[in-house]
């Protein structure tokens, strides 16, 4: 084989090569984006009580109890993952206050277009409902923490079972490919533990999936 | 010294080399903007996640959508947002984030969650007799969850969130020009029923979108979300003085007239 041949050759291969893998890699025009969400708890480390309905009288459910002293802040705080990435859901503090407090953060993906569902803050108020946050996702997950409201002090008129302050946090999903709550490492009703590092990756209360 | 001069052998492999990398490399790109990846942006394109919509200074709702980008509603939330929310009485009902409602049979903290089919039968069970098509599955209510209080005195409050289904191509039916009002998108129907805590419910939709109906011949209180057509929560109230019975029926992105049809089919 003379050179020229040679260098023909290997250039031949080398474009096939690199269109194939080229193709491969790319995304077809109807693509879709791939979303999953980690919602955190809201509230400080310790756990009054593992996933329950009502704790005083241990119901199996889908809430976790989150003891307040001193700081009552709660904070929307989540890890995203979004292929391709961008900037691929929306969150509005609600308060949706009926017989308990509470404040929700209602989610929306593609941003203002379908309802994934809602993080909801029981026994917790709100003084800036309405506000919106837009949440980024990366390949390799983005975190993102925000002030969304406080625990309450007291409930209202005695209708709602309460007997002191903490935060009560579940989640609600529609419209998801799956859900699930982190029962690995959050117990069972009336279990309780200190978390220092609820921020951390695994360290999420709820999850979901979606396509859009 | 002599100057360094290239073997002429390693010289042509070299060269060879560079030229199938950046053969390979044109190719790879030319390949992917072929296939459209360039052209592709399934997501929105907004803020970054540390951006929060403000809103403007203004309180009056921009007119009414006739387009729908990604990021859409949020003038009209920021809007409505920045509308006062003081407690009022409507048609005899007090509403507002002010209103406490009474505590009708719950005294000192006798309040406990209870199985919601303990309800079943007592005053405050919910039976709706319409619900809109993407809140049904098979005929039947979709996504039901439930909770239920018991005080000293009996059951003292029921509520049900029937989900609301989206649409799997809400993305592509818009960029085909279709409205988002038209378009099943998700959401939840709440609907909460007390007994013993009066004319009021605790609310906090903005003041100027409530307003006074009757519904099933009993007094109501309807605050419509922020845009008629459904964007936002909407609210129902109604107050039965005969069965000491308040019904909250709060719903996220459902239009007034689908609203006031849940409204009207309780039993």
């Amino acid at each position: 084989m003379t050179g020229r041949r040679l260098a023909l050759t290997v250039f031949a291969a080398a474009a096939m090569v690199g269109a194939v893998a080229g193709l491969l890699t790319a995304r077809p025009a109807d693509a879709t984006t791939a979303a999953s969400l980690a919602v955190h708890p809201g509230a400080a480390t310790y756990l009054n009580c593992g996933w329950h309905g009502e704790c005083l009288t241990p119901t199996s459910g889908v809430a976790l109890d989150w003891r307040k002293t001193g700081d009552k802040s709660i904070y929307w705080r989540s890890w995203a993952y979004a292929i391709p990435e961008g900037s691929y859901a929306k969150g509005v503090i609600v308060n949706r206050s009926a017989t308990c407090t509470e404040t929700d953060v209602d989610i929306s993906s593609p941003v203002d277009y379908t309802y994934r569902g809602s993080e909801m803050y029981v026994h917790a108020a709100t003084e800036i409902s309405g506000v919106a946050f837009v949440l980024t996702g990366t390949t390799w997950g983005t975190w993102f923490a925000r002030y969304i409201g406080y625990t309450v002090g007291s409930e209202g008129n005695g209708q709602c079972p309460w007997t002191a302050e903490h935060l009560h946090q579940r989640a609600y999903w529609e419209n998801v490919s799956s859900q699930s709550r982190n029962t690995s490492l959050y117990p069972s009703a009336i279990n309780s533990g200190t978390y220092s590092d609820i921020t951390s990756q695994g360290k999420q209360q709820d999850y979901a999936t979606w396509t859009y | 010294m002599k100057p360094w001069r290239p073997n002429s052998r390693l010289a042509a492999v070299a060269t060879l080399a560079l030229g199938a990398t950046a053969v390979a490399a044109g190719s790879f790109f030319a390949a992917r903007w072929s296939a459209g990846s360039e052209s592709v942006t399934a997501g929105p394109q907004l803020e970054p996640a540390a951006t929060v919509t403000t809103g403007g200074a203004s309180a009056a709702l921009p007119a009414e959508p006739t387009s729908f980008p990604p990021g859409w509603a949020g003038p009209y939330q920021d809007a409505d947002r920045l509308k006062p929310r003081y407690g009022q009485v409507i048609n005899g009902i007090a509403v507002g984030g002010t209103v406490v409602p009474d505590n009708g049979f719950c005294t000192g903290r006798s309040a406990r969650w209870i199985d919601p089919e303990r309800a079943r039968g007592t005053p405050v069970w919910i039976e709706p007799g319409y619900l809109p098509a993407d809140a049904l599955e098979g005929g039947v209510p979709r996504h039901v969850e439930a909770q239920a209080v018991e005080c000293s005195a009996g059951v003292a409050w029921l509520e049900v969130t029937y989900g609301r289904s989206a649409a799997p191509d809400v993305t592509e039916r818009l960029a085909r020009g279709e409205s988002w009002f038209d378009i099943p998108t998700g959401g939840f129907i709440r609907i909460l029923r007390t007994q013993g805590s009066g004319p009021a419910a605790h609310s906090a939709l903005a003041a100027d979108r409530w307003y006074e109906a009757t519904i099933n011949g009993l007094p109501a209180a309807v605050g419509r979300p922020i845009l008629d057509r459904g964007l936002g929560d909407g609210m129902v109230v109604m107050w039965d003085a005969e069965h000491n019975l308040t019904t909250v029926i709060l719903a996220l992105n459902l239009s007034t007239a689908e609203l006031l049809k849940v409204a009207e089919g309780l039993k």
